[in-house]
């Protein structure tokens, strides 16, 4: 057990931290092609390739370096690159035999930029059909993200047999329709459709053993979601302090109003727990006892999500008119922890991963419009 | 940064549970699953076996008897012990008076004091809190008056836990009035059975009486009782204060109330899912408390142990309420003096578990209340 970063460790933090901080502020504006930019800026630095394992080609792969740079991303209020993203990508594209491989060696280079549904277990939203050689794909990605700039979706998707395949799909081909737009924190996303699109065998694997690469995907993804909100916590705290040392009221800093004071202590007992859960979860990771580790990841999950509302939430109350509006850094935190609350796994699956009664979460699509609309 | 348990810190688990398994007698595993505040005729003879083992001061040096264990040996422990109803003794001396005597006693006081505290010789209580001296501790009335050779102490102090039981006061008293209050508290080591020393029990809600107060008129003690320099007791209390957060995480108590409630049956599925939100709090907590232990600190050490602090009172409260709620009317039934009347229906195992929720009421106050840490934590963030 090993808590103190080592010195790479502490300069490669240094290093993202810096990029991170050099991103322009562009809440109100940011766009697909942005999002683009950005992550040219981070597959340079290597970042997409610390997401993967030495033995796949990558830097790195640990859980310790990923939650770093993730954390970093989470402090930031405008980088919208979501490391959970890569990870699932990493995943997805590493269990996907040949099909993934080269995407794999593209990712690590920082050749490609692939997109991945907001939900990628998400049950029922793509189908394959076989024809011939190949196959056809219908269907949706949901709010797939960085979906309109990327070159690739990464997905699973269901053969009517039941069996689930990993999908690497060409999104510079004719017959992808994308519709872009944005989540609530900024994220740029897309809804990636398909119409009965043919696709080869060289696109498709199927999996012998779906339910653990789903539970692989929602467990990494879920440790990089959470350290990035931790990162966002600490940032909220630290926003918070300045200002109360900074602004006056009544004659004097509100630093000195002990009600306010014994806010942001609460504020750091419910970050500091965040951030235990978290390690927690790391440390439980390589657990040989399967419900112990799916257990501590759920908890984790459930912990930092409530702690990251609450947590963010003050800070935006502490900060009184200046937090709500978009200018200033702690709404766009709070608004991030809001749009994290409905990413991956909820809380209600959290429990029920917990109390044994499933082994992952099951998505199912309930968002649809009412047969009325559509029609 | 590397997370994890090593195949040996997990075999160190197994070795502990596996001690406390063949050695802790049932009947005093029995008791302290009902309360969990035993006396030392309870709980002296369980000392002795673990002092034979080399584990009864798991919190000190190994040069002063310490068993030498690494952060996350010493965090398995304390959960395992916990988990397996083996009761807290001397928890003052242990705890607090072992600590601050090996980091500032003398040769001679280490001498006197370590061997005793580790074989179960000698009990502490601790002689901080007054009537005007509550959470402004260092506003602390009570004098200490060189005369001599030794110092003559008066005053009252009061909530004081262990008195009856104890061989030993640690006494914070003033010794200098011409300077800032803090600057004229002295550490002082007062034997209770010597003259001038009243104790009288105070009823409490918690149904076991577990509070005094403690006269002093003029008690005499050799210079010899002064821990460290005169006037810096105020520095020895800090200490102190800092190791009794960090004790008082109840890691072990908080997992033996989860194991209880996992096992029994559950009143509804809003009450298992409101254990699972507990669960997965005290998990999380236990990990806060190993990166203190581990001084994973970024420089938030004080926060960090002030924070345990406030949050191990919390999920207390939490977890024995859920535990009365589960054990219905049975838990309403004051159960904790002996010979009182208890109706044939009782649950049997809730005997005591009314008197242990009301005394978690406590530890928000004890050891600093919850606010004065809420204002340490401050203080570390705007550092």
């Amino acid at each position: 057990m090993e808590f103190a970063l080592t010195s790479e460790q502490s300069q490669f933090r240094d290093t993202i931290r810096r990029l991170v901080v050099s991103m322009p502020l562009n809440a109100s504006g940011a766009s697909g092609a942005s999002y683009g930019v950005a992550w040219k800026r981070f597959a340079e630095l290597g970042v997409p390739g610390m997401c993967v394992a030495e033995d796949r080609g990558g830097f790195s792969g640990n859980i310790e370096d990923i939650a770093l740079i993730a954390a970093e991303f989470g402090r930031s209020p405008t980088t919208t690159i979501r490391l959970e993203t890569i990870v699932a990508a990493v995943d997805l594209l590493a269990a996907a035999g040949s099909v993934g491989e080269p995407w794999l060696k593209r990712l690590v280079a920082g050749e490609t930029q692939p997109a991945v549904a907001a939900v990628p277990w998400e049950v029922g939203t793509l189908d394959l059909s076989t024809l011939g050689d190949g196959y056809t794909l219908s269907g949706v990605a949901r709010s797939a993200i960085g979906g309109e700039t990327a070159d690739v979706l990464v997905a699973i998707a269901r053969l009517s047999s039941g069996e689930l395949a990993v999908i690497a799909v060409d999104l510079e081909q004719v017959g992808v329709v994308r519709t872009a737009y944005r989540l609530a924190d900024t994220t740029p996303v897309a809804d990636i459709e398909f119409v009965g699109l043919g696709v080869s065998g060289n696109c498709v694997a199927r999996l012998a053993d779906g339910g653990s690469l789903v539970e692989a995907v929602w467990q990494n993804a879920t440790l990089a979601l959470c350290a990035a909100a931790v990162g966002g916590m600490e940032c909220a705290i630290e926003l918070t302090v300045s200002f109360l040392k900074e602004r006056a009221q009544f004659g004097k800093p509100l630093a000195q109003q002990q009600a306010l004071q014994h806010q942001v202590a609460d504020m750091f007992m419910r970050a500091n727990d965040a951030r235990s859960s978290l390690y927690r979860a790391m440390g439980l990771l390589s657990d040989t006892a399967h419900h112990q580790r799916a257990s501590a990841i759920a908890g984790c999950r459930l912990k930092v999500g409530d702690a990251a509302k609450e947590v963010t939430g003050r800070a935006l109350h502490l900060h009184g008119g200046i937090g709500f509006t978009t200018e200033y850094p702690v709404g766009h935190l709070f608004r991030r922890a809001t749009v994290d609350d409905r990413l991956l796994v909820g809380r209600d699956a959290c429990i029920a991963i917990r109390q044994r009664q499933s082994t992952a979460p099951v998505e199912v699509v309930r968002d649809k419009r009412p047969a009325a609309l559509v029609a | 940064m590397k997370l994890g348990f090593t195949q040996a810190d997990l075999a160190f688990r197994d070795e502990v549970r596996t001690f406390l398994r063949d050695h802790l007698p049932p009947a005093l595993a029995l008791a302290e699953a009902r309360y969990s505040h035993l006396g030392r005729e309870q709980t002296d003879a369980w000392q002795q076996v673990l002092a034979a083992k080399g584990w009864a001061v798991p919190n000190w040096p190994a040069e002063y008897g310490g068993p030498g264990w690494s952060p996350v040996q010493r965090h398995l422990y304390d959960i395992e012990y916990g988990r397996a109803n083996a009761p807290e003794y001397n928890i003052i001396g242990v705890g607090m008076v072992g600590p601050v005597i090996c980091r500032f006693g003398s040769d001679a006081q280490r001498q006197r004091y370590t061997g005793a505290i580790i074989s179960g010789e000698l009990h502490f209580c601790q002689g901080f809190s007054e009537p005007g001296a509550g959470s402004d501790l260092a506003s602390l009335s009570t004098r200490a008056v060189r005369d001599g050779d030794d110092y003559v102490i008066t005053g009252q102090k009061t909530w004081t836990s262990h008195a009856a039981d104890a061989d030993y006061m640690i006494c914070l008293a003033r010794t200098n009035w011409d300077v800032k209050p803090q600057a004229g508290l002295s550490m002082l080591l007062l034997p209770m059975a010597g003259p001038g020393v009243t104790v009288r029990s105070i009823p409490s809600i918690d149904g076991i009486d577990s509070i005094n107060e403690v006269f002093l008129d003029e008690v005499r003690v050799p210079a010899s009782a002064l821990i460290g320099e005169q006037d810096a007791g105020w520095n020895y209390a800090k200490f102190l204060l800092t190791t009794e957060r960090t004790h008082n995480a109840y890691l072990g108590l908080l997992y033996r109330y989860l194991d209880r409630l996992t096992a029994a049956d559950a009143p509804s599925q809003s009450f298992r899912n409101r254990l699972e939100e507990l669960a997965i709090d005290v998990e999380a907590h236990d990990w806060s408390v190993l990166r203190v232990h581990s001084q994973d600190d970024g420089g938030m050490g004080a926060a960090a142990a002030s924070a345990i602090k406030v949050t191990a009172s919390n999920l207390l409260i939490r977890a024995a309420d859920l535990e009365l709620e589960a054990m219905g009317l049975s838990s309403a039934i004051e159960s904790a003096r002996p010979g009182l009347p208890l109706p044939s229906w009782m649950d049997p195992d809730a005997e005591g578990k009314l008197a242990q929720s009301m005394y978690w009421r406590a530890s928000t106050i004890f050891g600093g209340a919850n606010e004065i840490q809420r204002t340490i934590i401050w203080s570390t963030l705007v550092r």
